[in-house]
């Protein structure tokens, strides 16, 4: 398993930027403040030293309290899985994951290739899919299904995707009361609430809504899961242009003042309680309002905020991998390949979203996810870098070979080959007759089987 | 006691070039059966080692090591097998080389063990081979075939040259006409009057495999 690559080559923001959102930040959080819609949380807030607008519904946070928030939450959390303890995910520093994301409503069906929507047989599969692709570190579910009530769903779809998976497993509600059900059920697998904090398999997502607003279900989940000891992720939504500033450095004011604001909620209920700081911030397209998943400064959002995490210390949920693409084609290969890149190289913690989405992330596909797969132990490829020292400098070697040799046949080819070379399982580089003979099959073609033959076992 | 070959084959699959050098070694210098474990330890090694670099498992430098490693062994035991008037039986004896005026070395290399671990015995003659030393090869080493590697446009016609001294001297019947690299097509190979044509490397042995079982041109 690849999942103790560090980022952290790629920086955006000199120190002084980084200061400078920062400062940004703490004056938005004191003068500005943010909407809070629960109001227990705007209690706790008030109590840990928030001014408090009753009539607005509006929290003003000092500098101290933002401060203190951020001195007492954890700067290491482990994500566990269940089983092979190589599923135990260390998010911290630079360390770097990739796993799926989202809440699609719609599969493109593998059989038939066209658009459906989605069922809990599908959180079922792709958790199965997932379990078996080396590069995906972890499940987020990234399915809405149709065949269940929407009070139940949440829930449903914990229990699709717990059984067929061993890889940490990460999903929100959109229903208030299903966060304590979630809750329950998995206190009760887990053998009891000491071990579910002492080992938490799941995480869940409250993210904020831009611009500056908890929402009543978030603020819950926040709470609830500070209570429990288990990992909450709050992440911003910012869209650039239209529920943020045009600029990418005022969207980055705004992601950190909501994800610092819900940081105090989180840590004025339960100090120390684990918590990812989080973005899946992009730009809006603003020829015609619409959300964009695959923009390239998305990736640059998430690269940017990884720095501010990274001043603060605070573990980062980020968001790359998305396409706007429908289907498995150009388009979705370049989206991806860009911010799954700039997002690995930034050293963002836990990026979702990193597999298998398509169409605005209204979509999955089993191929895609497949390919992303590929893409993404790509992407840890050159994340591991050049290494340099006597052994890979080879000076023996190359002169034992001399001028006019061939390194094939030597003992250090063989012991370095596998690490040094990414080999990739569906990028064919054979010659055009050995491919005409295999068919004349495209990448997506190739993809399809291959997620059919892990399916099939 | 007895070196059982299931430990040869399982030492050269593992490229574990001591343990092999140790049993080719006591064979060399004791009693244990040379036939068996040449045949049952080192061939069936090898054809291990053929089979996981087809599926992909290993890579072609796993291969070149194994073929090496396995030669020497081959190398070690030539002593014993001559006292005792024994022989191996390799599929044939085939030529090799890359044309006169052309020096690449890789692509022939690599048919060389690939036609090794298919089990012909092969005589490389390296790169920059003159057409009358790929033939003198030929007739001292009684070959069945004679393989050449061209990778410049420029040199190709070297392969027309062989066929044309070939028929000169009334030898053409005796040998077997195997061509390719990156210049050469099957039209050129047909047109030359080559007798087989490898588009890569195991193509090359693939049409080797079909001529030394009396196959025609493809």
């Amino acid at each position: 398993m690849n999942s103790t690559r560090k980022g952290g080559r790629l920086g955006f923001l000199s120190p002084e930027e980084i200061e400078d959102i920062h400062l940004a930040t703490l004056h938005v959080l004191k003068t500005t403040g943010v909407a809070v819609k629960h109001p227990d949380a705007l209690d706790l807030l008030r109590q840990a030293g928030a001014w408090v607008d009753e009539a607005q519904g509006r929290a003003r946070l000092p500098e101290h309290m933002v401060m203190k928030s951020i001195s007492t939450v954890p700067k290491t959390i482990t994500l566990y899985g269940r089983g092979d303890p190589r599923h135990n995910l260390r998010v911290e520093g630079k360390r770097v994951h990739f796993g799926t994301g989202g809440a699609a409503i719609y599969v493109l069906d593998l059989d038939t290739g066209t658009r459906r929507l989605a069922t809990t047989k599908d959180v079922s599969d792709f958790a199965r899919l997932v379990e078996a692709l080396d590069h995906v570190h972890f499940f987020m579910i990234p399915l809405f299904p149709s065949d269940v009530s929407k009070d139940d769903a949440d829930l449903a779809r914990y229990e699709a995707a717990l059984p067929h998976t061993t890889k940490h497993v990460t999903a929100g509600v959109h229903v208030e009361s299903a966060c304590a059900r979630v809750l329950d059920m998995v206190t009760d697998l887990a053998g009891g609430p000491e071990a579910l904090r002492m080992r938490p398999f799941i995480s869940m997502v409250a993210d904020t809504v831009s611009p500056l607003t908890l929402e009543r279900v978030n603020c819950n989940t926040t709470m609830e899961c500070a209570r429990r000891g288990v990992p909450v992720i709050c992440g911003s939504e910012a869209l650039s242009g239209g529920t943020s500033p045009a600029t990418l450095a005022g969207t980055l004011v705004v992601i950190n003042a909501e994800v610092l604001a819900a940081l105090c909620l989180h840590q004025s209920t339960q100090p120390g309680a684990p918590f990812l700081y989080g973005t899946i911030s992009s730009i809006m397209d603003l020829r015609k309002g619409t959300y964009t998943a695959g923009a390239v400064e998305t990736g640059m959002i998430s690269g940017a905020v990884a720095q501010v995490a990274q001043k603060y210390g605070i573990p980062l949920y980020a968001t790359a991998g998305m396409s706007d693409a429908k289907i498995s084609d150009c388009q979705a290969g370049m989206e991806k390949a860009m911010t799954l890149l700039v997002a690995g190289l930034s050293g963002a913690n836990y990026i979702h979203d990193a597999a298998g989405m398509l169409e605005l992330a209204l979509t999955m596909s089993y191929e895609q996810t497949v390919i992303d797969n590929e893409i993404i132990g790509m992407v840890l490829r050159v994340m591991e870098g050049i290494t340099v020292n006597d052994d890979t400098l080879a000076v023996d070697v190359i002169a034992s070979v001399g001028p006019q040799g061939q390194y094939l046949g030597q003992r250090h080819t063989l012991k370095h080959m596998r690490q040094e070379h990414f080999i990739p399982t569906l990028a064919d580089r054979s010659r055009r007759e050995e491919w005409m003979e295999q068919g004349s099959k495209d990448l997506r073609t190739v993809a399809v089987e291959q997620a059919r033959a892990i399916l099939m076992k | 006691m007895a070196i059982g070959p299931h430990e040869i084959r399982a030492a050269l699959l593992s490229l574990d070039q001591e343990r092999c050098f140790g049993f080719a070694k006591r064979i060399a210098d004791g009693e244990d059966d040379v036939l068996v474990a040449l045949e049952e330890g080192f061939a069936a090694g090898i054809r291990d080692v053929g089979a996981k670099f087809q599926s992909g498992q290993f890579f072609l430098p796993e291969l070149i090591v194994a073929s090496d490693i396995m030669k020497e062994c081959i190398k070690m035991l030539d002593s014993r097998l001559r006292r005792e008037g024994l022989q191996t039986s390799p599929k044939g004896t085939i030529i090799l080389g890359t044309v006169e005026g052309d020096i690449h070395d890789i692509g022939k290399t690599i048919v060389s063990t690939l036609l090794s671990t298919a089990g012909f015995e092969v005589i490389d003659l390296g790169v920059d081979v003159r057409t009358e030393r790929f033939i003198e090869a030929a007739e001292s080493h009684h070959a069945f075939a004679i393989a050449q590697s061209a990778l410049l446009t420029v040199t190709a016609p070297r392969m027309s040259e062989l066929i044309d001294v070939m028929l000169e001297k009334g030898i053409r019947h005796k040998y077997k006409v195997i061509i390719g690299g990156a210049v050469v097509t099957p039209e050129f190979a047909s047109k030359i009057g080559a007798d087989g044509f490898g588009a890569d490397a195991e193509d090359a042995v693939r049409v080797a495999l079909h001529l030394s079982r009396g196959g025609s041109i493809q």
